[in-house]
This record gives structure tokens, sequence and C-alpha cells, in this order.
């Protein structure tokens, strides 16, 4: 028979939408938008919306403890597994060649994080804590791995917001980046041509950077050593030519699975009673200001070098010394190209990229470090 | 203003160590590269792009790395190729509409079929032409 | 090696006169010109002719008149640059007149140069083109010029027939210098051409009317009321455009082919849409051209004269690459009724493919001639006899296609079959007949009619019969007045493989200065 109670639970479901989930839900649909329609990384963003939408779906089984969704999230992202997972995947794919073939861009990838730590002032200004702060500076890296794995560590309770910040500004790098640099370079420099010699690089030399860099970095800056070992993993794995097997897993199937575990696993940390908070709006506002920043300070300190070089240095490439690879250096030749059709940069351009992507995790792991936190 | 004291510490420190160890990163690859002993030469630019192109296309497939690119069709743009098919097909069409000599049956001035112009008008010429003797 | 001296000195004066007549009537009036929209004489030469091909001939000539102050008026080439060039690897002779000297206005070096390339073309069998840009006759020349227009018209009739002539108007032509392109096979306006004999001053001091020069003289007034143009482009490169394709349904010379392409239309196309073309209602519209673009080589259709005398289309088409010359009734503009001007549109195109060797393929859907006073007082049958002149005249391949109606004399004057026609097809629609229904029952019927219990009835019932028994081809097809009744679809296939048959037709008339064409 019906009574009370059958009707209580049939009704449980509908009873339980509150307006912090039907909003959440609403920028689950933004989220698919973005990700379907625009185009927006929708390796990652559609993931995240599917894990957001099912998280704030009245009480929701796939939250509850042992709900698949808090499952993925306990094993990859509260441990920081999937970050470093994908960064092997990222380190299989990029090829350092640009960078070793030019060194000194290393110094364009370092100002590319100077933005990190204005913002993390500013953050700082706006009443957020340090941990806080410092995990907001880090989405200036548009590093999608390296904020995750920095905010997982210091404000795990952030850890939607920012991931969904670093990822969205990361597939706006073509909006965002050309009017910084626009506003920060005359025509003049812009029109710079940049000589070109090209180098052999040695397997050798090839095989030993990720090495290098794996004992450098891991020795000096401890905390960076998860983020910086797996990356140059994938590097070793890719340069050393003997695992293809495990160079295309990782860089294909491996990949591909933990992105879409970790989307989900984002998205379900998306819940309306944490999200919907000032402090969001604020890191989304953060982030994309650390990302100008970042663009500002790497087109300015290139403008130094250019005038240290006697004006053969594009102060454009500067831009490019963040982490997304390679678009940020696709986005410079294009720059480039509108003032001048026949200005090649991308391969300067790749290298101060690639010197980022480096850069960024130092970053993080330097943050780590001086905040005490992590391993 | 204890915080902000210790963010301004935290950003002088911070990018004293990025720096400091990237720093130290290009001394040693600057040193690797001396050890290598590969002679640097002098490549233009389109080649250095074309090689860029090539690194890029790779890491393209890297999640999280997308470029919102235009369509392509064979690595140029897809309106690039949409235009020039466009450009083709009507310079196709007016070299047929106007018999262009490349879609004649034979070249124009061709030797293949003698000028009638010339044959007749010959042949006009000669018509009261008779072998001596005869 | 260096050039030094008296050689040196000659061969700078030489660049330096080059220069000169490049420059023609000097930069400040080539600005004008391009101010106006015009290209200049040369510039229309480079749109025309295939790049480099042109070759010049008497780029330096000029006048030696003093009166009128025209001692201090000598441009090298005098208003004209004439030569020989390429267009689409064909040869053709070119003149083109310059604007910028003294308004183009002809000359009597100028007339020498026309009729120099003129003959060179003729002996050489060449197409002439005239790019006509020439206020008349100068006026400081006095009879002299009048004479030059008529050695260039001279030249224009002997070469008529024998070299395709194509006239092209880019900016204003009065006076006698509209005489020599009405002389000509084609007449192209473009741009900002107009003709006219008497200019709008002269028409409103005699007649006092008032008119514009475009209302006078312009494109629309020449390609539509007048007949006197053929073609017409908005742009000057579009009428450039126009004189290669027109070139390329036509021959160098009389006794040469026109050039045939390499076809990309497979001749067994059979086009399914022809089967249901034409509508039930016997009066009802369709537009013959639907019927020719699908049977011609796909896109090859030109149409000549589109807006003048509409009831008729005449133009050049492609069937398995070789060139056709196209004579068909519009049933959807006056029911496709001869009149005066589609005679004359008709005839003139006929003897245009014939002197040509392009054969011609009529479709006929003709209720007859247009009756009434106007036709009958403006000579319709002087008129009309030129089309039966001109088709019995013509001796390259004819074929013809009854689609529908073909009634009476209009029928015997469209390419029937005893008029020196090649081969006639009917298609099943067709309704051969000395007249229509009703006027043949009132004739043949007139006592039965008036005799009957109920003659509107009785009316009715014969028409009903006459048409049933009458109003199809096979009548025609009986006496061999068709030789073959043909579903529309395979229209293509039947035609290609007619005109394969008569391709090397043969056929002479009898000697004689020339007929007396119903002009």
């Amino acid at each position: 028979m019906i009574d009370q109670e059958t009707i209580g639970l049939l009704l449980k479901g509908v009873n339980g939408v509150t307006w912090q989930s039907l909003v959440m839900i609403g920028i689950s649909f933004v989220l698919f938008y973005l990700a379907i329609a625009k185009d927006y990384e929708p390796l990652l963003l559609l993931p995240i919306g599917a894990g957001c939408l099912l998280a704030n779906l009245p009480l929701s089984p796939l939250v509850a403890s042992d709900g698949m969704l808090k499952v993925l999230y306990d094993m990859g992202v509260g441990n920081e597994m999937f970050p470093l997972l994908i960064f092997i995947g990222i380190g299989a794919l990029t090829d350092f060649g640009p960078l070793l073939e030019n060194p000194k861009f290393v110094l364009l990838g370092a100002a590319g994080q100077f933005g990190i730590f204005l913002t993390l002032l500013l953050a700082l200004l706006l009443g957020f804590t340090t941990n806080e702060a410092a995990s907001i500076g880090i989405i200036g890296a548009i590093d999608g791995p390296t904020s995750i794995y920095v905010s997982g560590i210091l404000a795990p309770h952030m850890l939607g917001p920012i991931t969904v910040a670093a990822y969205s500004y990361m597939s706006l790098v073509p909006i965002i980046m050309p009017p910084v640099v626009y506003f920060l370079t005359t025509k003049q420099e812009r029109a710079i041509r940049m000589p070109y010699s090209s180098r052999k690089i040695s397997r050798r030399t090839r095989i030993l950077f990720p090495i290098i860099v794996i004992a450098l970095v891991g020795t000096l800056v401890p905390f960076a050593t998860p983020l910086i070992g797996m990356l140059m993993l994938g590097n070793l794995m890719k340069e050393s030519g003997v695992v293809e097997r495990l160079t295309k897993a990782s860089s294909n199937e491996i990949a591909n699975a933990v992105t879409l575990f970790l989307g989900l696993a984002i998205g379900s940390t998306m819940v309306g009673t944490d999200f919907l908070k000032p402090s969001t709006l604020f890191i989304l506002v953060l982030g994309l200001l650390a990302f100008g920043l970042d663009c500002a300070a790497g087109v300015l300190f290139a403008k130094v070098l250019n005038w240290i070089t006697g004006g053969k240095v594009n102060p454009i490439i500067g831009a490019a010394g963040i982490s997304a690879f390679p678009m940020a250096a696709r986005v410079c030749q294009r720059i480039a190209q509108e003032e001048d059709f026949e200005n090649f940069l991308l391969m300067h351009a790749m290298g101060a990229n690639a010197a980022g992507q480096v850069a960024s995790v130092v970053a993080g792991g330097v943050v780590l470090a001086l905040m005490g936190a992590g391993g | 203003m204890e915080n902000i004291a210790w963010g301004l510490q935290m950003t002088v420190l911070g990018m004293g160590l990025v720096f400091a160890l990237l720093a130290l990163l290009w001394l040693l690859l600057t040193l690797i590269l001396k050890l290598d002993k590969e002679p640097e030469v002098e490549v233009s630019a389109q080649e250095a792009t074309i090689e860029a192109e090539r690194i890029a296309a790779i890491a393209d497939d890297a999640v999280g790395a997308q470029t919102p690119e235009r369509p392509t069709v064979n690595g140029m743009p897809a309106d690039l190729v949409a235009a020039i098919l466009v450009a083709t097909h009507k310079h196709r069409k007016t070299m047929r509409r106007q018999a262009a000599p490349l879609v004649r049956i034979a070249w124009p001035g061709s030797q293949i079929f003698a000028s009638r112009w010339l044959a007749t008008g010959r042949a006009r010429q000669n018509n009261n032409w008779q072998p001596r003797g005869k | 090696m260096t050039i030094e001296g008296k050689t040196k000195k000659n061969l700078d004066m030489l660049r330096e006169m080059r220069e000169r007549a490049v420059l023609g009537g000097g930069q400040n009036r080539i600005d004008q010109q391009h101010e106006r929209g015009k290209l200049t004489a040369r510039e229309r030469l480079a749109q025309l002719l295939d790049e480099g091909s042109f070759q010049e001939f008497g780029a330096l000539a000029t006048h030696d008149f003093t009166a009128f102050g025209l001692d201090k008026q000598r441009f090298p080439g005098d208003g004209v640059v004439t030569g020989f060039g390429k267009i689409n690897g064909r040869r053709v002779a070119v003149f083109s007149q310059d604007f910028t000297v003294m308004g183009g206005s002809f000359s009597e070096v100028q007339s020498q140069k026309i009729c120099r390339i003129q003959d060179m073309a003729l002996e050489a069998g060449i197409p002439v083109i005239g790019l006509g840009d020439s206020g008349g006759a100068r006026i400081q020349e006095g009879v002299r010029s009048l004479a030059a227009y008529g050695e260039v018209f001279v030249r224009n009739v002997l070469a008529s027939g024998v070299v395709p002539q194509i006239s092209v108007i880019l900016g204003p032509c009065a006076g006698g210098a509209v005489y020599s392109p009405a002389l000509t096979d084609f007449i192209i306006m473009a741009g900002k051409g107009y003709m006219f004999l008497t200019g709008p001053e002269v028409i409103k001091a005699v007649t006092g009317e008032q008119v514009s020069v475009e209302e006078l003289g312009g494109a629309e007034v020449h390609t539509g009321r007048s007949g006197v143009a053929h073609l017409d482009a908005v742009t000057e490169e579009e009428g450039l455009a126009l004189v290669k394709t027109l070139l390329s349904y036509l021959p160098q010379n009389n006794s040469e082919e026109p050039p045939q392409i390499v076809s990309e239309d497979p001749v067994n196309r059979m086009e399914e849409s022809l089967n249901s073309l034409i509508p039930d209602g016997d009066n009802t519209p369709y537009d013959i051209r639907d019927a020719i673009e699908a049977i011609f080589d796909h896109d090859s259709f030109l149409e000549i004269q589109p807006n003048y005398a509409a009831n008729a289309v005449v133009g050049f088409a492609r069937m398995d690459g070789y060139s056709v010359g196209i004579v068909a009734n519009q049933p959807c503009y006056m029911s496709g009724a001869l009149n005066i001007d589609a005679s004359d549109k008709i005839a003139r195109f006929i003897r245009l493919c014939d002197a040509f060797n392009v054969p011609i393929v009529t479709f006929i859907d003709c209720p007859g001639f247009l009756p009434g006073t106007g036709q009958e007082y403006g000579g319709v049958i002087r008129h009309g006899a030129k089309i039966i002149y001109a088709y019995c005249e013509a001796t390259v391949p004819k074929i013809s296609i009854v689609t529908r109606k073909a009634m009476g004399g209009a029928y015997v004057a469209m390419s029937s079959r005893q008029m020196r026609t090649d081969i006639t097809f009917a298609w099943p629609t067709g309704q051969i007949a000395v007249m229509g229904a009703e006027g043949a029952v009132n004739i043949l019927f007139r006592e039965e009619i008036k005799k009957a219990a109920d003659p509107k009835a009785r009316e009715q019932e014969l028409l009903a019969e006459y048409r049933e028994r009458f109003f199809n081809p096979y009548r025609a097809a009986d006496v061999g007045q068709i030789d073959e009744v043909i579903e529309p679809r395979e229209t293509r296939p039947r035609l290609a493989r007619a005109m394969e048959i008569l391709r090397t037709k043969v056929q002479q008339n009898p000697s004689k200065k020339h007929g007396l064409s119903p002009v």
C-alpha cells in the first residue's frame, strides 16, 4: 500500500533539490557548451562538466562514501597521482629540441613565472590565506597538471575552480595573449626578424637532458621532484626510443583514461555549497590576471634580452614562456605574421615555450618548497 | 600586513630561486652542448618553421594543449583550400568557355591538320599552272 | 660591350619615342581616362590578348596636318594602337582606339593603320577585333577624314564572311565611327560604351526631342530595342572576356573549322527532364533555353542578342566539343510567334553560321507569324522572307527539331525538310499542321456546321476530331517531312550522331555574284 513513507521515499530526489545544486547543474551546462560548441579543451571540460552534473544531482550516490566519483577522487586526485600520470604523457609528446638549440631561452621561461607571484600578492590583499593565494598564483603558469598538483596539496577545497580556470585559460591563450603583446610592444619590435641557426642535437644530449634536469631540480627543489620527475621520465622514454610502446601508451591510452578520471573527479569536487562562494569568482578573475601578468613579464624580459643582444630578440616570443605547449608558440607566430607575413619565429617561440613548460614545474616546486608543504 | 610582507618575501625568494635554478640549467645545457661539438649551421626561417611545425604537430596531441585551430586540409587552412578550389574551378570553366589551347583537340596552329585556308588558297593560286611541255 | 656614338644616339632616340608612344595623349589624359572608369587603349589590349603576344605596327606614325593648330597636337600612333596578337593561342588582328589622343577622333593616319592590319588579316585569314572609343571624325582634317572612313568600310565589307570581325564599343562612338562596327559580325558594348549617329544636341536642335546619351545610345537600347549590338557587359573586362568566349565558337576564317574542345559531357547522356518539359496545355509556356541547356554540352550555351526580339532565341553552344549554332522559337515570349525583329535576328544569325561553317540546329515551337497591321505595314512579308532565304541559302549541316507547334507558313520558314534541311526530328508532342484547328475546321466544315442541328456542339466535335487526327507529328512523318519522331530524352544522342554524319557535308550553290536577299 502506498503510505506516507513510500511517497516520501519516492519524492526524496525532488525534495533533495537545492538552489545551489540547480546553479551547479547550470554551470555544468556552461562547461558542456564551452566544450562541445566552442571546442575549448573538450577533453577536459566535458568530463569536468559531467562530473559536476553527476555530483550535484540530488543525493547523488556517485559522491557518497563509496560512490564512483569519490573513489576516483581518492584514487588519483587526493594523492596527486592523476596529474603526475598526465605529466608522463606530456613529457612523451614534448620535443625539447628547440630549447636545446637555444639554451638561453630557458630564462624566458623563468620570466614567464613572474605573474604567479604577483597574483599571489594580490590574492593575499584580497584576504585569501597564504596557501590559497599560492594556489591561485599557480594558475598563471597555465599548466593544468601543475595547478592541480599544487592546489591539491595547498588548498584542496579550491581544486574545482582552479582546475576549471587553468584549463579554460589554457584554451583562451589565442584570445588573451595577443592584446597583452600588442600593448607592450611597438610595431618595429614585433617586426624584428630573428636569425636562425641550427645545430644537430645529438641523441646523447637529448637523453642526458631529462636525466640532468631530474637530478638537478630534484636535488635542489625536492618538492618539484614528482612533477619534473614524471615530465622528464616521459621525455626520457621518448628520446631514448627504446620503449616506444610505453611512450605511446603513456601519451595515448594512459593519458586518455587518466584525463577522463581526472575530469570526473575534479568535476565532482564542484559541489554547490563549496563552489558557490565569492571566492570562486575571485579565483577566476585572479587566474586571468595571473595569466596576463605572466605574458607581460615574459614580453618585458624578452625586451630586456633584446636590448642586451642589440636587437636580435623579438619580444613577442617572451609571451611564449608559459606552459601551454605548443599553442602559446603558435599564437606568437601568428602575431608576428600579422605584422610581417614573412617573419617566421615559430622555432624560437617553441624554445621559449618548452622552457616555460620546465619553468612552470620548477615554479610549482619552488612555491611548494617555500610553503613548506607537500612531501 | 604580515601576509603582504610574507608575500613580498615569497616573490623575491621564489623568483630568485626560479631564475637561479633555470640559469643553472642553462649553464649545464650550454656545457653539454659544448661537449657535443656539433657545428652550428645557418638555416632559413622557413626551414626552421617547417621543423617547428613538425614538433608542434606531435605535441598537439597532448591533453590540455589543444589549439582551437581552424580546420585544415593537408596542412593548409580549409578556407584557403576552398578558395583555391573555387578559383581553379572557375578558371577551368573559363578555359572551357573560351576554348583555351589546353582544352582543345588540337593546339592552335597545330600541324596535325593542314590549314584549309592555306590549302584552298594555294590550290586557287596554282589553278592555271600547267607543267611545261604538256 | 657598350654602344657609343651615333648608334647610341639613334637607339636612345628610338627608345624615347617609343616611351612617348606608350603614353598616348600624355599622363594627364590617361589619368582622366581612369577617372572616367575607363581603361586606356593599351590596357585593354593587355586584357584581351595573351600575355606578351602583342606586336604593334605603326606605333610612331603621326599626321602632317598644320591647320587649326594640329601641328601642335602631334602624338606618335595618332590615336589608335594597331597590331597582331594572340587570344588563347589563336592569331588575331586588333586595333584599339585611344581616347586620350584628341578624343580618339578618326584621322587619315588612323585609317591607314587600321586598313593595313585589315589587309594583312584578310590575306592571312585571321579574325579582326576592333576596340572602339572614338568621338567621330577629326573635324580639323576635313573631308580627308571622311575619305578615311570609306577606306575602312570597304575592307570591312570585303572581309565580311571571310574572317570573323568583332567590334567592342568601350566609349562614345558617334557619326561615322558607328558604321564600321555596324558592318562587322558582332558588336559588344561594355563599360561606358555609347553608339549613335547624331548626338543628343543635334537631335534637340533638329526635332526638339530631349534625350540623354544613355537613353539614346546606351547598351540597353542597342541590345534591347534596336538590335544593333549583340552582347553587352557591365565592365570593360567582362566585355573583353566576352570577345574571347565568342571567338571560341568561330573559326579563323571561312575555310576552316571552329576550334573543337575535348568534351566532358558524354554524348549518350539521356536527359530525363526533357520528357516532362513540354506542359500539357497547348498554350502553356515553357522556356526553350531549358531544353537547349539540357541537350548541348554542359554550360556551353552562349545566347546572342538575348534581350532583342526575345520570341526567338539564337546562340552558340557545343555538342561533343564541336561548335553549333542554335535557332529556336521561345514559347514563353509572345508564344514564340515570329515578327519582324525576330525574323531579322534569326536570318542574320543563320547567315553568320553559314559563313563560318557552324552547323545549325533549329528548335521549332511556333504558332505562326504575328498578325496585325503593325507587322504587315512594317513589311513582315519581306522580313519573314529573309529567314526562308537564309535557310535555303545555307550550305552548312542543318538539323531541325519540332518540339510542339509547327503551323503553316511559319513551319515552312523555320527550317522545314524541303528547304534543304538535312535531318528533321520531332518530339511526340509535336503538332505539325497546315493551320490551327479553329481556322481549319471553319474552312473545311463550314457547310456541315451550318446544317447541323446544334452548330456549336458540332463545331466542338469537329475541332476535337481535327486535333486528334492532325495535332501530332505522324502525318508529317508519313510523308517524310519528319525523318524521325524521337523521345525528348534521346535528343542529345540523336543530335550528336546526326551531326557526326553531317560533319563532312559539302553542298554548293550555283555560282553567282551574290544572291538578292530581301534585305
